[in-house]
């Protein structure tokens, strides 16, 4: 069994390699933070946030991809691994969330050859809200920006007061970037699990650590791996050839960015039309974010061969992630 | 108490004191002693250059004397300020600045220092109807240098009072144009001095006068930092 679930771990180690970066990258690259102690509040933020919030968008995947065997998972799993890796090597912003939707697909496609409607249904409110995480993540910054300008501005502070502020305030956005990271992307990990019958319940006194607790902390643990191990060298290019933002853009960006990703780990009720809790791209909301800064200060600077790369990521991944999934499937299958 | 494994514990405990400012603390005691002493040496810089005026020279060489000494303990200062900037954890932004201010700042004790030293060694000369220039001069280099230590303190504690500050700054820096081209004038327009003589006082009042220049720009630089700072 452990081997059918390293692909799942695997893509957990990279996404927290990849995606710990968007939440402490500025922090350490400015060297305000050490890495070890940014990576050990990543590693134990992702880890609780994976557990409390986790479960919920691990429904939804499993409810897309409605993965019945452990080799089915395994191939859903390793597939994303594959593209995203070379996404990466070719320069083009990816997204785990796109990736591992694009893989269930074409399980799906390759298993039962066609989609019904409630799977179209919520493929589509799956890419609505991929849409809507960077205008959300966008909108808060904005907001944020100018309610916390007006505040500072409005009440000025000692230099060092200030600076202490600002230090708390990106460590504490960090730390929920972090949470919000692990309840929303973790699904993308062991999503492809959750409809598998791998582990008993175990009892804990009055609590209950079921299936799907087990794989979240599972989960959380491979991203505060990739986070711990892997993650300084995206943390010094997020923040210091990307985004080299001032502490308190970083902080707003950051802090907007952790509430569109942690908006989208819950489900929510809206009259008669359920939102179901949807793993979205953190790099994608953080880039809104910025974005929301910028129109806040009056700068319009987001460069366009930035933006034509991140569609080109949009299409391709998913794509390529359900062509893989849908080429490897057969041949895992027969392993299995 | 401790908190897990002994090495979270202990990074833990120093990203406590990091957050909370224990270690801030020092640089700003630092900095603070560092404006004192800016402000000492303009006032014993005055001092010299009266007494030099009035020939007293024992006066001006225990004005000299101390001179050297708040030059050199400024210079200390510094260095354990940059120091402890680049080992604690400070936001680049204000690292950034204060090493700045601190760069800029240092370059006026060094002139202040570099003036009574030539004046000691030239023998520099000064014709009776010039002593109300340098005297007011000095005058206009020591209040100068009061407004930016008041200037560099609002910006460290009330950057919105910077404006204000740099304006007196401003108005300061004109006055010693004023008192330094007058100067000029006499200096210049005095038949009984040798041209090498003109030219030495010429390079004494330029000096003078540069400190004024200097403050001045120090204030604006300090200007563009608290605008950045006031969003």
């Amino acid at each position: 069994m452990v081997a059918w679930l390293s692909s799942g771990l695997l893509l957990g180690w990279s996404l927290g390699a990849n995606d710990a970066a968007n939440v402490f990258g500025t922090a350490v690259a400015s060297r305000m933070v050490r890495f070890a102690t940014a990576a050990r509040f990543c590693a134990v933020f992702v880890v609780l946030g994976g557990l409390v919030n986790g479960p919920a968008a691990m429904e939804t995947l499993g409810a897309l991809g409605q993965i019945e065997t452990l080799p089915g998972a395994f191939a859903t799993a390793v597939a994303p691994a594959v593209i995203i890796a070379a996404m990466v090597r070719l320069g083009i912003p990816v997204s785990t969330s796109q990736a591992v939707v694009g893989a269930l697909i074409g399980y799906r496609l390759m298993m039962v050859g066609s989609l019904d409607t409630a799977t179209w249904r919520l493929l589509w409110t799956i890419i609505l809200t991929w849409a809507a995480c960077p205008v959300l993540a966008a909108t808060v910054a904005f907001c944020t920006y100018k309610l916390t300008a007006l505040i500072f501005r409005s009440l000025p502070m000692p230099l060092f007061a200030l600076d202490r502020w600002l230090r708390f305030g990106l460590i504490a956005a960090g730390c929920y970037g972090a949470w919000a990271l692990g309840g929303n992307n973790l699904a993308n990990v062991v999503g492809v699990y959750a409809r598998l019958d791998l582990f008993a319940p175990v009892q804990f006194g009055p609590w209950t650590l079921s299936q799907s607790r087990m794989l979240a902390t599972l989960g959380g643990l491979a991203i505060a791996l990739g986070a711990a191990t892997y993650s300084y060298r995206v943390m010094l290019t997020v923040g210091r050839d990307l985004m080299r933002l001032d502490a308190f853009s970083a902080f707003i960006a950051v802090f907007a960015e952790a509430v569109a990703v942690d908006f989208f780990a819950h489900s929510w009720k809206i009259g008669t039309f359920v939102l179901p809790a949807i793993p979205v791209s953190i790099t994608q909301a953080l880039i809104g974010a910025v974005l929301g800064i910028g129109f806040a200060r009056g700068l319009h600077t987001m460069k366009m061969p930035v933006l034509g790369l991140i569609a080109l990521g949009w299409v391709l991944t998913p794509l390529l992630a359900a062509l893989l999934t849908a080429g490897i499937l057969p041949l895992v299958l027969r392993l299995g | 108490m401790t908190f897990g494994p002994p090495e979270w514990d202990r990074a833990l405990r120093n990203f406590l004191k990091d957050l909370f400012g224990a270690k801030q603390r020092q640089i700003e005691a630092d900095l603070d002693e560092y404006l004192a002493n800016l402000d000492a040496i303009a006032l014993d810089m005055r001092e010299a250059i009266r007494a030099y005026l009035a020939k007293e020279e024992g006066e001006f060489l225990s004005a000299f004397e101390r001179i050297n000494k708040i030059e050199n303990r400024l210079d200390t200062l510094r260095r354990a300020i940059e120091e402890h900037i680049y080992g604690h954890r400070l936001l680049p932004d204000t690292r950034d600045d204060i090493l700045a201010l601190l760069e800029g700042l240092d370059k006026i004790p060094n002139r202040m220092q570099a003036i009574t030293r030539e004046m000691l060694l030239q023998r520099l000369r000064i014709p009776p109807n010039l002593h109300q220039s340098v005297t007011d001069l000095t005058d206009r280099g020591t209040r100068i240098v009061q407004v930016l230590t008041q200037t560099s303190r609002a910006f460290l504690n009330k950057p919105h009072l910077v404006r204000q500050s740099v304006q007196q700054l401003s108005q300061l820096e004109h006055e010693g144009d004023l008192v330094e081209h007058q100067a000029l004038k006499l200096i210049f327009g005095d038949g009984s001095l040798e041209l090498a003589e003109k030219l030495q006082l010429n390079h004494f009042f330029d000096r003078l006068g540069s400190i004024c220049d200097m403050a001045e720009d120090r204030g604006d630089e300090i200007m563009i930092w608290a605008l950045k700072r006031l969003l």
